[in-house]
């Protein structure tokens, strides 16, 4: 009598594959003029793959605990489902009017997010491997999506490039675990090194797993690839990069940190506070020189993670639940500027200069409102969500002992102060030459405002998202 | 005859360099990057079959499986991400990838 798994465990995932297959077909047997059938489908999917996550039972795994559920992983795949809807639903008026309106970019994109999901689940390095590839694979060729301009395959051929080599470092160093454990599940790697925790080679490869999943999370050093990926991908692929991958390789990586390499908190604490510091010192110094929008938000990303991280040296919970507030304060707020972003059109071509959003404030005043909070929310002023978000993380540093951790991610977030205030100024003080064809419609203006009033009324749910955040993170 | 497993170890360590070499030392042309990609992908598959056989267990050839898998994958999606970039370019020379810096 073969024991059958239970199906409920992979649930949304088995789901999700099913919708996408399902989907690739409709799509190919259809005369390419069915995109917004395949939208409105996707978005269909995508619910319902948020309500089967409610029939996941609760710490259930399947194949040899490779794959496990709990409250947290479901908790964080639900947000990373709804912000997947959020990046399908404000990026349909600018697919269709860049005649980027093919049906591959909902398949692909919940190709990736199915990646996603089970990178947030794997329990072991088998999983954890397969999951990045699926969901990088698929947006190498999203980035790709333009097909006749040189910018947009070149930044493909460089990301597709660099991530292949990340990917194949996170591989070697898997491969180095496994040659001194003998096994690639987190739990048999955790009492491995509970007998033996100064292994050298299950530190080296420690090592290496940590640099490919920091290069997945875009931080420095291995950040060369972000701006120019940021800037040749389409806009709304730029917008799925800066949030959903981010999230899913911070799991990814809070995972490894705190279950199976435990015990080797000395060989990785001096590693991620040397990559947190080094993000948030070139994503805030690299932005000032900046005049490309896109180019710009690309190192705010960077300064971004180098916050997070240093909720990752703290080695406790506190710390850890800092970071992810912080990443969800983040993709929020940037999922509205990268909006904004979308909408910047003169005539027939996309904007993203800074100099293109002069004179905002005059012909659009509620969108200049809108976009002020985001920035300074992003720049870490008081009343608005980002500032709380910084509080965290920097209150968990000083009482684990990292006050110099706390005191340059000030000095840092006071440089990114500038750049932030200088799109602010240029919405509100610099004259426009030429007047924007906004192609403004009113799911992207809903988006941005939204995103803007969750900043600033954020001092109203901020209680009940921290008490959220602990009852899920146990 | 048991072979150390530590030749292995050091094979698989001397490819993978290869590989890292061929990729960051390759002035010329984006089918020699393609093809080290390919090379760090199958210098990883020699430590997990080696170390499968010395560790008497499965779960390194089955990983093998897997990323042979990923790297046919890998590839074609390289290619076809080359193609599109040669039709724009009319090139795949290593210089000609700088319309996008600052």
């Amino acid at each position: 009598m073969i024991d059958l798994p239970n199906l409920n465990t992979i649930l949304p995932e088995f789901f999700l594959f099913i919708s996408g297959i399902l989907l690739l077909v409709y799509g190919a047997f259809s005369n390419n003029k069915n995109f917004s059938n395949i939208n409105i489908l996707t978005i269909i999917s995508i619910f319902i793959c948020i309500i089967s996550i409610s029939f996941v039972p609760d710490n259930s795994s399947i194949a040899n605990s490779a794959f496990v559920n709990s409250l947290f992983t479901n908790s964080i795949k639900t947000f990373i489902l709804l912000l997947t809807f959020l990046a399908v639903y404000v990026s349909s008026n600018y697919l269709n009017k860049n005649q980027l309106n093919v049906f591959e970019y909902p398949v692909l994109l919940l190709f990736s997010v199915l990646g996603m999901l089970v990178m947030v689940s794997s329990n072991d390095l088998i999983f954890l491997y397969i999951s990045i590839e699926l969901q990088s694979l698929a947006l190498y060729v999203l980035v790709a999506l333009r097909r006749g301009s040189i910018k947009g395959s070149e930044a493909s051929l460089k990301y597709f490039i660099l991530g292949s080599i990340a990917s194949a470092v996170i591989l070697y160093g898997s491969s180095m675990v496994y040659s001194v454990v003998g096994s690639t599940n987190y739990q048999i790697i955790k009492e491995f090194s509970d007998q033996s925790y100064d292994n050298l080679i299950l530190s080296l490869g420690l090592v290496l797993i940590i640099s490919g999943i920091a290069f997945k999370l875009s931080a420095a050093p291995f950040h060369m690839w972000t701006p120019d990926v940021y800037e040749g991908a389409p806009s709304s692929v730029t917008t799925i990069l800066v949030t959903l991958p981010k999230l899913a390789a911070l799991v990814v990586l809070v995972n490894l940190l705190t279950n199976p390499f435990i015990n080797q908190v000395e060989t990785w604490v001096p590693i991620i506070i040397i990559i947190s510091i080094l993000s948030m010192a070139i994503g805030s110094i690299s932005a000032i020189k900046q005049d490309n929008l896109k180019r710009l938000f690309a190192f705010s990303t960077i300064a971004n993670i180098g916050y997070v991280m240093i909720g990752l040296v703290c080695v406790n919970d506190e710390g850890i639940k800092a970071s992810f507030l912080y990443m969800f304060i983040y993709t929020l707020a940037t999922l509205g500027v990268f909006s904004f972003i979308m909408i910047l059109r003169r005539e027939d071509r996309q904007l993203a200069a800074i100099s293109d959003i002069a004179g905002i404030s005059k012909s659009k005043p509620l969108l200049a409102v809108a976009i002020t909070i985001l920035m300074l929310s992003l720049a870490g002023i008081p009343p608005f969500g980002g500032f709380f978000g910084k509080l965290f993380i920097f209150t968990a540093a000083i009482e684990s002992g990292y006050l110099y951790l706390a005191i340059s991610g000030v000095i840092f977030s006071v440089i990114s102060a500038f750049y932030y205030l200088k799109i602010i100024k240029a919405m509100y003080l610099d004259e426009s030459s030429e007047d924007l064809n906004y192609n403004l419609d009113k799911k992207q203006f809903f988006i941005i405002v939204f995103m803007a009033f969750l900043m600033l009324i954020f001092v109203l749910y901020a209680d009940s998202l921290i008490f959220f955040i602990n009852y899920i993170y146990n | 005859m048991q072979i150390n497993p530590t030749y292995f170890t050091l094979l698989s360590a001397l490819l993978f360099s290869i590989g890292m070499l061929g990729i960051f030392l390759n002035r010329r042309s984006i089918i020699i990057i393609l093809m080290s990609i390919e090379l760090l992908l199958l210098s990883v598959n020699i430590n997990l079959v080696a170390f499968s056989a010395f560790h008497q267990n499965l779960t390194g050839q089955v990983f093998t499986m897997f990323v042979l898998t990923v790297a046919a994958a890998e590839a074609a999606i390289g290619l076809a991400i080359l193609v599109v970039f040669f039709r724009n370019k009319g090139s795949i020379r290593v210089e000609d990838t700088q319309q996008l810096k600052g």
